[in-house]
């Protein structure tokens, strides 16, 4: 006898149904954790210790907002499913690599969704994206954070803190004709480093130097040449130059944050730095001097369509601004200043080729490197 | 397989036409492995939706066995069978529109002795009895000529282990089987 074979009408069906999610563009699904190989596994520590960071103060900041709101609880569930458990199969007294995905939620799974989840005593970090029209609410209870809420028109991201340890419990809102995932990716929380003291930076002289301000300063951003990429071994998206304009001597340390402007708005929200481990906070910070006239870089990288194609999707979008804080981790430093920096006509993978954390994000940049003619401590 | 690798590939990358030609080598065969453990074809036509729907969903993690997504398949269809509810559901909202026109007996007829001398219903029986991976390690090297060493990654357990299970569940099996081949003949046999 022959084997059955399916050739129903269903299957006919089937095969249309999987062939238009095929030729869909790429939206949200995919991978999103990779290691990328162009970063050693010791420059992860720094971004580690920074997405740590963000993280509490999400997750301060969310606590202080339901305090103050009191009223956030979500309606019941209207048809929605018994809560799945989502467990890793690791042991709970292992160490999960930084980046590893616990849960994972998509539209396909529909628009009211409860789940608890066991983080196995590791932090969490949460990442919605949506496509479409609608309104979405995310809320995690039962660990120490929610994940916030909006609406979504023709693509949106979010992200937020979630629980540590214990149970946490996840309820997902959405309007049903969205198209939307939500990821909670797992991170190590890095005990061990202890941010150093920043020292006061001085000249060669010894003389101490002030921190710059946005007053000092102007800044410029500049596409890197593919003749620059290629000596480099890979292709940065550009560099964000930095010129003291004062008659003084002025010191910028750490890293600027960056994000992408659409209208003067920051777009997303995983705007992540990358940190030279040899001059981060963490090996105590080097500070470079700008003398009046001098200039100091960062480097900005962030994916574009095409880029690691292989790593998967892209969200792509077109920006044409970027948003530069320098106070962002030298609050205590007396380092300010801001400045909207033209970027030309770029278009930007919104949603990271990677996805949800730290270098995984946006938009990252490096820690100031000096010009040759600068001093640095 | 180099053309199926390819063929792979070019799917992640949304290429719908190398979709399709997956689709149309692995059908028959997914749809054969639902079979294997539903007895409704309506059913089987469920899970081997659901599993090609779960094969794009998760286009990112398949693991490739010599080069083909076959043996994933079949093993994600039975996880599906084993775990309908939970699994199906994520494409119920797809799967629901589907007919269900198999549910006549005709249909059901020329199904009814799927592979050669086993009693499609003492099979799916004695496949439920067993565990998930036992069920595909017996399915998948006795009926689609996969050796156990091959799918034993796709399990997460070493081809070692896998060797062992085999022959440990198809020994569970063959109890399974007899006893109740024998009460089928003993019957025909007061019959005549």
């Amino acid at each position: 006898m022959n084997p059955p074979s399916w050739n129903s009408g269903n299957a006919a069906k089937v095969r249309e149904e999987l062939l238009r999610r095929v030729a869909e563009p790429d939206t949200v699904d995919g991978p999103l954790v990779r290691s990328d190989p162009r970063r050693s596994v010791a420059m992860q520590w720094p971004a580690i210790l920074v997405t740590a960071v963000v993280l509490v103060a999400v997750v301060a900041l969310s606590l202080v907002a339901v305090r103050l709101s009191g009223d956030r609880e979500l309606p019941a569930t209207t048809g929605g499913s018994s809560p799945a458990v989502l467990q890793d199969s690791s042991p709970p007294e292992q160490t999960l690599p930084p980046g590893k995905v616990l849960g994972r939620f998509t539209s396909e799974d529909g628009p009211n969704q409860d789940h608890v989840l066991r983080p196995n005593g590791l932090a969490l970090a949460t990442q919605f994206i949506c496509t479409g029209e609608g309104k979405y609410s995310v809320f995690t209870s039962g660990g120490t954070g929610e994940s916030g809420d909006g609406g979504c028109s023709g693509g949106g991201v979010g992200a937020g803190g979630g629980g540590v340890n214990g149970t946490s419990h996840v309820k997902i809102r959405t309007d049903p004709d969205m198209t939307w995932t939500y990821t909670i990716v797992g991170f190590t929380p890095p005990k061990h480093i202890t941010p150093r003291p920043i020292a006061t930076p001085t000249t060669t002289g010894g003389e101490p130097v002030p921190y710059c301000t946005g007053d000092d300063l102007s800044a410029r951003f500049d596409r890197i040449s593919a003749a620059a990429a290629s000596a480099i071994g890979y292709e940065p998206s550009g560099e964000i130059t930095f010129t003291n304009t004062t008659k003084r001597t002025c010191a910028l340390a750490g890293y600027p944050e960056v994000r992408f402007l659409d209208d003067g708005k920051p777009l997303g929200h995983n705007t992540m730095n990358q940190i030279d481990p040899r001059r981060s906070v963490v090996n105590g910070l080097r500070a470079v001097i700008l003398a009046p006239g001098g200039s100091a870089y960062s480097q900005v990288n962030w994916y574009k369509p095409g880029d690691n194609k292989q790593e998967g999707p892209c969200v792509a979008r077109a920006v044409t601004s970027v948003d530069v804080d320098l106070h962002y981790d030298l609050a205590a430093s007396g380092q300010t200043g801001r400045f909207t920096v033209p970027i030309g006509r770029a278009t930007a993978c919104l949603n990271g080729a990677h996805g949800a954390l730290g270098k995984y994000g946006q938009i990252m940049s490096t820690v100031f490197v000096a010009y040759s003619l600068n001093q640095e401590r | 397989m180099a053309d199926e690798q390819a063929d792979w590939r070019a799917a992640q990358a949304h290429d719908a036409d190398a979709f399709a030609r997956i689709f149309d080598r692995h059908r028959d065969a997914v749809f054969r492995q639902a079979l294997r453990v539903m007895r409704q074809p309506a059913d089987a036509e469920e899970v081997a939706s659901a599993a090609f729907f779960e094969l794009w969903r998760k286009r990112s993690s398949v693991q490739l066995v010599g080069g083909s997504v076959r043996p994933w398949l079949l093993v994600t269809a039975l996880n599906l069978a084993r775990n309908s509810h939970r699994s199906r559901l994520r494409h119920e909202v797809f799967l629901r529109r589907l007919e269900r026109e198999w549910r006549d007996d005709a249909g059901l007829d020329a199904f009814s002795r799927i592979d050669d001398a086993v009693d499609r219903e003492s099979l799916i029986a004695a496949l439920k009895r067993l565990s998930p991976q036992d069920a595909a390690l017996v399915t998948m090297t006795a009926l689609d000529g996969y050796r156990a060493s091959e799918i034993a990654g796709l399990l997460g357990i070493s081809p070692g282990t896998a060797r062992v299970r085999l022959s440990r569940a198809l020994a569970r099996l063959r109890g399974l089987l007899t006893p109740m081949t024998e009460a089928h003949s003993g019957s025909q046999e007061v019959a005549r």
